[in-house]
């Protein structure tokens, strides 16, 4: 890889690692997704800066070339993000629900709700 | 419970643990006078809230399963609402002893702002999960690294704080408020001190990191012990 391409590499992660402490710091990013996407971006520079850990991926993916595998192994990690936020939302939406119906019953027993009638 | 102009705030957070709640609310009862109690009911599916509510302790109940970090921080957000001078966390599966709270509280009487009970500053019984140990002596180290202050136990649940120790948590970005507050308060410049307490094991209900939480655990403590120096910069340049 040229120098140019290596320096533009690493200047991204950086300013991807950097963006992460940033809006983790003012409550905009939880902290799990930015340790997902900083230690995304510390491979990335980590793949582009050594070719040795290119060839190490290239061996356990059946590729003929490192680049191929580095797009086989992209396009996991693009699968591995999308089902992760799918659980997490996923989460959210139950959590969501579930206060919402908190919500609604504190504010009818508040009230005073409908009563059974004696029988 | 009725406000208060301080006062001492004993704060039990709690999931799933119909089998230890009640135990340590007696003791509670038993060791510690003139303080109020509340549990904060962390989404618990057992018998929990049912035990609390027949021992007459105020209790908070979240709708849903927070995580111990959202749960201790609803309570301390309770704690500055209603003007508490010292918050004391204790967990609630009964590896905290109750009777040791008072030293807790002595110890803050003689100055310091944050009173850790640890299970480390001298040799006691409970040495914790083998597998966890070395990241224990890493954010010991780390901590010491940071602040200035070696602190052996930067897990523990079981603190005593000032007011204006807990303040700053109830509305900042913690995880499960251990090292990375830690950092916070050490740069802030308030006093930590070390109590050495007993922690029994654990005999009951389950640890709060399942395998997957104990990985990725580090790797989030780590980036908010760097939040947490910057946020100390920031605290100590308004106050």
């Amino acid at each position: 890889m040229n120098l140019r391409a290596l320096i533009a590499i690493n200047a991204i992660g950086v300013g991807v690692i950097v963006l992460s402490l940033v809006l983790l710091r003012r409550k905009r990013l939880h902290v799990g997704f930015a340790v997902l996407w900083s230690g995304a971006a510390l491979l990335g520079m980590l793949f582009a800066s050594f070719r040795f850990a290119l060839e190490v991926v290239t061996f356990f993916i059946p590729t003929s070339v490192p680049f191929s595998a580095i797009v086989v192994a992209a396009l996991t990690f693009v699968f591995a993000v999308l089902i992760y936020f799918s659980v997490k939302l996923s989460d959210v939406v139950r959590q969501v629900t579930e206060i919402a119906q908190h919500i609604g019953l504190h504010e009818l027993e508040t009230r005073g709700g409908p009563r059974r009638e004696e029988r | 419970m009725a406000g208060t102009d301080g006062g001492t705030l004993v704060l039990i957070p709690a999931h799933d643990e119909a089998a230890t709640i009640g135990r340590v609310l007696e003791a509670v009862a038993r060791h510690v006078h003139d303080a109020d109690v509340l549990v904060v009911n962390d989404g618990s599916r057992d018998a929990t809230g049912a035990i609390v509510a027949a021992a007459r302790v105020p209790q908070l109940v979240l709708p849903c399963n927070l995580g111990y970090g959202r749960a201790v921080q609803t309570g301390l957000r309770y704690g500055v609402r209603r003007g508490y001078a010292t918050v004391v966390m204790l967990d609630a599966d009964g590896q905290h002893e109750p009777a040791e709270i008072p030293r807790l509280l002595e110890a803050m009487r003689r100055g310091a702002d944050v009173v850790i009970g640890s299970r480390f500053v001298e040799a006691r019984r409970y040495s914790g999960p083998p597998a966890r140990r070395p990241g224990m002596r890493l954010f010991s180290v780390l901590t010491w690294l940071l602040i200035g202050q070696r602190v052996y136990d930067t897990t523990s649940g079981f603190k005593a704080l000032t007011r204006a120790a807990y303040e700053p948590l109830a509305f900042g970005n913690f995880l499960d408020f251990h090292a990375e507050s830690l950092v916070f308060w050490g740069r802030s410049g308030f006093r930590i001190e070390e109590v050495p307490v007993a922690v029994a094991p654990r005999t009951s209900g389950r640890s709060m990191y399942s395998p997957l939480a104990s990985a990725t655990y580090p790797l989030k403590t780590l980036m908010l012990m760097l939040v947490g120096l910057m946020d100390a910069r920031a605290y100590r340049s308004v106050r």
